[in-house]
């Protein structure tokens, strides 16, 4: 299972907004705000829309921190926050919002279907070409770096756990997710830019 | 860039740094290229995920969301408030542990400062007392009756006389500075309200 459901890293930082250090909000909206924005584009269509809701939910959350007594996981509370304020959002705009929730991990309700996302023929464009882009990638990559970056990504494991799947040190598997990262980054960063530009324009 | 500092932000995307290891934290924090790269490291996990799932959207509301925050108060939270982390079990029993002691302890001093701050009896308290049962410990009943020894018998009669005539006298003094000391009666010129009845002191 994935690691950041019970994320120590969130504890800390949300540890340290409640002390009043904002810039560590500032790292919780880079890690969540591509999660928040996919969940609220099942319940909105339109981009822009999307984004000022993401937004709109974030400062709900910062608002709504000192009632955060960690209960339950950081993104578990924050799902919740995003899921009323899309709700809200539709009912204000006079829409109707779906009559079940979306499931937290994927991106279908309870009845199965998937609710409207970025598919406009740009965004369309743009999440194939990345999605070939990584694709292609991992495949050009040396085994032992994709082997550990996917079963970090995608199986959830722990380094603990790779280490021993892999048989080398624990150092080894950081270094090797690190160095995977760094080489999809590269790739992945001129089409980001551009996409950044384009949406700009 | 450094790369082990790279490594280390991957690491904690990751979340593979201990809770109290502070400093990868910190440089997050000031650094504003680290900051990036976080955001970056994050963005390629969902990308992967989510072209596993079949669906990407990209948004980017960092920037727009920390603007709009400078606005907003900063957050302090009060240091009476439960703390983020959940004490554990272990600990939790200690405390309990150590409130027992506490009450243990003052139990102790009361009896202490009762048996030392005794007086003399009065005339009217030991009568009163007299009227009342004298309830002794069946320890000490069985070992003055199954033993046959006088002498010890003999020391446990003395021990629970010396003990009434303490409580008599303990009994004596807070009759004398209750009756010196409490109001009498209602309160002056007191209104007490009831269901249907009013009365009025004077």
């Amino acid at each position: 299972m994935k690691k950041s459901d019970a994320s120590t890293i969130d504890a800390e930082l949300v540890r340290r907004v409640q002390q009043g250090d904002k810039g560590a909000f500032d790292l919780l909206v880079r890690k969540y705000q591509q999660r928040v924005g996919k969940l609220i584009s099942r319940f909105i269509s339109d981009r822009s829309e999307v984004e000022d809701v993401t937004q709109e939910a974030f400062i709900k959350a910062y608002r709504a921190l000192p009632n955060f007594r960690g209960d339950s996981a950081f993104y578990t509370w924050l799902y919740r926050i995003a899921t009323n304020t899309a709700k809200n959002y539709l009912v204000a705009a006079g829409r109707r919002p779906p009559r079940s929730d979306v499931d937290i991990t994927s991106g279908a309700t309870e009845q199965g279907f998937e609710l409207p996302g970025d598919e406009s023929p740009e965004g369309e464009l743009a999440s194939a070409e990345i999605q070939r882009v990584i694709q292609q990638a991992l495949e050009q990559m040396p085994e032992e770096l994709r082997l550990a970056l996917t079963m970090c990504e995608f199986d959830g494991l722990s380094y603990d756990e790779i280490a021993e799947v892999m048989d080398c040190p624990i150092g080894t598997v950081r270094s090797r997710i690190f160095r995977a990262r760094q080489s999809l980054d590269q790739k992945l960063r001129p089409l980001i830019s551009a996409t950044e530009v384009e949406e700009a324009v | 860039m450094k790369n082990s500092k790279l490594e280390q932000v991957s690491a904690l995307v990751d979340d593979e740094f201990p809770a109290h290891s502070g400093a990868p934290v910190e440089s997050l924090l000031k650094d504003l290229k680290l900051r990036a790269t976080w955001q970056r490291y994050h963005e390629l996990g969902d990308w992967m995920r989510g072209s596993a799932g079949g669906r990407v959207i990209r948004v980017d509301v960092a920037d727009r969301v920390r603007l709009a925050l400078e606005s907003e108060p900063t957050l302090l939270f009060p240091a009476n408030r439960r703390p983020l982390v959940v004490t554990p079990p272990a600990s939790r029993r200690w405390s309990q542990l150590a409130g027992m002691g506490m009450a243990a302890a003052v139990a102790s001093v009361t009896v202490l400062l009762f048996q030392q701050t005794a007086e003399p009896d009065s005339p009217a308290v030991s009568a009163m007392a007299a009227n009342q049962p004298v309830v002794r410990s069946p320890a000490l009943t069985v070992a003055a009756a199954g033993s046959g020894d006088r002498a010890e018998a003999g020391a446990d009669e003395n021990t629970g006389q010396a003990f009434q005539q303490k409580l008599d006298a303990y009994l004596a003094s807070h009759v004398r500075q209750s009756a010196g000391h409490r109001p009498q009666g209602q309160l002056p010129n007191a209104t007490v309200v009831g269901y249907g009845v009013t009365v009025t002191a004077k």
